[in-house]
This record gives C-alpha cells, structure tokens and sequence, in this order.
C-alpha cells in the first residue's frame, strides 16, 4: 500500500491504518527501537505506542514522509524509555555508546538539562541540518544512521560496503566537526 | 548543552535528510551485495585521492570477494573496465603475494584502496577544519566545512593497472615531493617507451591497442627508472604516474599479504645500500619531523629487520589487535589505532621516497604500498622507539 494510501486511512478514521502500518513499517520500527533499547519487550512497547501516537496525530498532520514521522515517533518513545530504564539502572542498546561518542561534542554533565532545552532542541536542530547538508551524502549517511538510527558501526560499514575502521574514523571527525561548527556559531558546546 | 540533548536535537533535523538515509538502509537491506558494490560504484565516480591507501581496516563481513573484487576494480579504474596495461611494459614480474586463510566475505582491498583513500583525505580534511575552527577562524572553519572544498581535498589523479601495480598521475609540486620527484616533469624525464593509454569513461586510463588509438603513453622516469614512477605523456602534459599499490586481481583474498621486499623492490632497492635515509614526517607525507636515520649500520639494520618480517593480512591483523575487544568498545578502540601512528618515510638512493605507517603502542607496520601488516617485535621494536622517540 502507497503512503498516501495509508495516510488516508488515518484521516478516514478507519482502523486498517494500523496494521496496514504495521505491516509496512513494522520492522523499520522496531529496528530503531531495537537499536535504542537492548530489552526486547521493551522496544515492542515503544512500536505499539508509536501506533498508537500516530493514531492520535493524524489528523490533523499529514506527514510528507511518512517513513520518518514513523521513525521519528519511535526514536522519541524508545529514547524516552531509555531515560527511564538508566534511570532505573536497567540496560541499553547502542544507546550508550552512541550518547558517549556524542558527549565528545559537549561538555555538559549527562542526564542534566539546559534551562532552554525545549527553545534550543529547534534552533540546534536546524544548525545541525546545515551542518548535515554541507557534508558528502556518504558522510552524512554514516552520521544519520549512528546518530539519528543508532545503528552499530559494523552495520553501517556492512550497509556501506566499507570497514568498520572507516566508518568509526569518520564518524570521530564528524564529531569534531560538528563540535567545532556549533562553537563557531555561538554554542556552548 | 548535553549529550542526551544533542542526541535529542539530532532527532529533530530535516525528515528529508532522514529519509535518504533511510533510503540507503532500506536499499542495503534488500540487497545486500549490491548495496555494497553500489556504494563502491558510488565512490568510482569520486575522483581518487592522490594519496596512496591508508591501513587499518576491520572486514565488512557480509560483502563476497567474488563481488568485492571486480567491484573494487571499477572503483578504482572508474569505468568497471580492468585498465590493465600489459603491453611493451617492463617485464617485471608479479609479486609473490600470500593467500592467507579465510577468504571471509569481506573487501579489505576495496575499503583500504578506495574507502581508506578517502579517509585519509577526509582526515585530512576534516583536520584542518576542526584546527581552522578551534582557532576561531570562522571563514576558515566555514570554507573547510564547504561540501565542494572537501570534495575537491578529496580529489585524485586518474588511475591505471600496470603488470600487477595500480598508479596514480599527478603533476602537482606537493604530491610531487612527497614522493621524491622534482617540482616538475619535463619531457627530458621520460625515458624508454612503456606501454601506450587511452582516456578511460569517466577518469583514469586504460591500454590503448596501438599509438594510433592512444592518447597518452607511458614512459620510464630516466632519473630513477623502476616501477615506482613512469612519465605519463598526455598532450603536452607530463605527469608522474606514481605506484600506489599492488593489484587487488592478485590479492584474491582478503587476507591476502606481500611481503615488504616486494615493496623495495618497485623502487629499485635491492639491498640497505640503495636507501638513502629513513625519517618521520607529518601525517600528510610531506614535511620530515626529528632526525633522520642516515648512518650505513642504522640503515643496513632497518632494511634486514624490515625484509625479514613475515606479512600479515588484513583478517589476521584484525583478530590479533581488534579480536579480543567487546563490540561496543570497538569505535572507542579503531579511533585510539588510528591516532596512534606514526608515518615513516624511507628515502631511495635515486632520491624516491615511499612510506610505512607504525603504530608503536600496537607494534605493528602496515606497508602504504603492500595493504600488509608486519609485526614489528623485539629489536625492531626497539630500534625504532629508539631513533624515533
């Protein structure tokens, strides 16, 4: 089924939307959940909640990809779980080594928020998309998929048809690119 | 600002971004080995960096050779065909390569030739960006971080396969040097006739059948004639067709090695007397760092310890350094190999300079020529932490 098909379904109210989702995008999801949280149930929660948010939110949004308001969705309920379960002491998937690679990007103490967190999560965003777009499409593949996907390095090489060596080096000076973009820019990194 | 905020920021970007990454997950998913070959082809169309290959790579395990190596070939002659140059060449002969065990699905090879190429080139890259960027110069940082800029910092030289050994053309004074050529080739350095070439598809060359069907030819370099540079004639260009590598066709396996003679060898050394002086030099090949070696004993001694060690291919280096480490400690560990080397250059008596990578905290040698690894133990070991600190 076409995206804008089951789109439709969401705006028509009628409950095949969601297993028609699932059916599409089922594994796409779980595969993000997967790769946040190493507790199976718990990233089988997260994709049903997904469902279920995504229920709620169309209508009124009528994504454009419908894939990645998907991913998205699940990227959120697993990273909020993830919060959680750490701070319940229960375990993670790539979740904590993405995050310490990340935190050489930064310096703030982990776990804290910045008191403009909601404000700033936007505006960083957005810089962090002209960092992105400014990068080879390889390389900004490589980053998308450890950072936005928290695939395991050996996946992306496989994926990529490269090494792991390669992929972990390039993904160190990304960081250090990103790090030195955003303090150009007036970030506190 | 945090990590989990950054992670959480990173969540937010363009859904268009997103999506062509999800593309490309999705294309590899359904298609593995083709995805790993498009991704090679992908690269084949990026103009090579002149930098010869760089080391350390872990094997991508789910790429078959069958596919890896004629993959890795387009890559590298930038139209899928072999570029092979046969004819009139100097009949040197192959060198002996050793088939390693476990011929895993993996493509050592490709990811050293044409993935770490790039890498090298990025780093460099990338280096001079967060340098540019950590000293506040925001024109700089913003010129460094421009798609095009690092393209271009990852541009190469056209590519061609001669009996067994890739080359790259260059005529530029920095590439040039780096390698112990003068700032400039002259049609006075072109010595006895080689073979004649053809622009490939894309970029590169390939053997033309005859002169009529040529559009450059290849030439012994007189000052120094071995197969470690040729004059490449094209127009009223000349170039160094400078020796990258050892033809992946002959490493017809991923742990696959040649021993460092062979490498001597192509430049024309034959014994310690015929090197002039091993030193350390930056990572980018070019400016020499600390003392050089240029007593006969330190050379003499160099050269025995060097010819003697037993090669490694890329499946064992990677058990016996990488094997033992937990998954996610991976990243954290090939990072730490790779900021730990240091680049050697060893000097010929005709003034041709190639280069070895050493990773004294490891104790190991990878061959920028051979793909190889050697084990640098004991007195070797010894002798170089000794004379280069």
């Amino acid at each position: 089924m076409e995206d804008h098909q089951i789109v439709q379904l969401y705006w028509d109210r009628d409950e095949a939307a969601i297993p028609a989702t699932e059916a599409k995008y089922g594994s796409y999801c779980r595969a993000i959940a997967g790769n946040i949280l190493s507790d199976r149930r718990d990233a089988e929660e997260c994709v049903n909640e997904t469902w279920l948010n995504t229920w709620n939110a169309i209508p009124p949004h009528r994504p454009r990809i419908l894939a990645t308001f998907l991913g998205k969705i699940t990227r959120n309920l697993s990273f909020n779980r993830y919060k959680h379960n750490r701070a319940a002491k229960r375990g993670g998937g790539q979740t904590e080594a993405v995050l310490d690679e990340l935190a050489e990007c930064v310096s703030g103490a982990p776990g804290a928020e910045s008191p403009e967190h909601a404000l700033d999560a936007r505006e960083l965003a957005a810089e962090i998309d002209a960092f992105l777009r400014g990068l080879p499409e390889e390389k900004r593949i490589m980053f998308l998929s450890r950072y936005w996907y928290a695939d395991r390095v050996g996946d992306i090489a496989a994926r990529m048809g490269t090494s792991e060596h390669r992929v972990s080096v390039i993904l160190s000076r990304l960081r250090a690119n990103l790090k030195g973009y955003l303090s150009e820019r007036g970030w506190e990194v | 600002m945090t990590r989990e905020e950054l992670f959480e920021a990173i969540g937010e970007v363009d859904e268009a971004l997103v999506e062509e990454t999800r593309a490309a997950r999705e294309r590899a998913e359904q298609a593995p080995a083709d995805a790993g070959a498009e991704a090679r082809a992908r690269r084949k169309h990026r103009r090579r960096s002149r930098a010869p290959v760089v080391a350390g790579v872990i094997l991508a395990a789910c790429v078959a050779a069958a596919i890896a190596i004629p993959a890795v070939r387009s890559v590298l002659h930038g139209n899928g065909s072999a570029g092979t140059v046969t004819e009139g060449a100097v009949p040197e002969e192959a060198p002996v390569v050793t088939s390693g065990e476990g011929a895993d699905a993996g493509d050592a090879a490709d990811n050293a030739a044409g993935g770490a190429a790039l890498t090298e080139a990025a780093d460099e890259a990338a280096d001079r960006a967060a340098d540019a960027a950590a000293s506040g110069s925001a024109e700089q940082a913003a010129a460094l971080y421009d798609a095009e800029a690092e393209d271009e910092a990852l541009a190469g030289a056209p590519l061609f396969e001669l009996n067994g050994c890739l080359y790259e053309a260059a005529d530029d004074p920095e590439t040039l040097m780096r390698f112990g050529l003068p700032a400039q080739i002259t049609a006075d350095m072109g010595g006895e006739h080689i073979a004649w070439l053809r622009q490939a598809e894309g970029s590169g060359y390939e053997p033309a059948v005859s002169q009529e069907d040529a559009s450059a030819e290849l030439l012994a370099y007189a000052p120094a004639p071995c197969r470690g540079v040729y004059v490449l004639h094209d127009g009223d260009r000349y170039l160094a067709a400078i020796f990258c590598n050892f033809s992946f066709t002959q490493l017809a396996d991923t742990n696959a090695s040649v021993e460092l003679t062979e490498l001597f060898r192509v430049y024309g050394v034959e014994g310690a007397e015929d090197i002039a002086l091993v030193c350390e030099t930056g990572r980018d090949r070019n400016e020499q760092t600390g003392e050089a070696v240029t007593d006969p004993g330190g050379i003499a001694f160099l050269y025995e310890e060097l010819t003697v060690r037993d090669s490694y291919g890329n499946d064992d280096f990677q058990t016996a350094v990488f094997g033992g480490i937990p998954e996610e400690e991976q990243p954290a560990a090939h990072a730490a190999f790779a900021d730990d080397m240091r680049m050697l250059r060893i000097e010929t008596a005709d003034g041709l300079r190639f280069y070895l990578e050493y990773y004294p905290s490891y104790g190991w040698l990878y061959g920028q020529g051979t793909l190889s690894w050697y084990w640098a133990e004991g007195r070797l070991a010894s002798w170089l932490n000794e004379r280069f600190g």
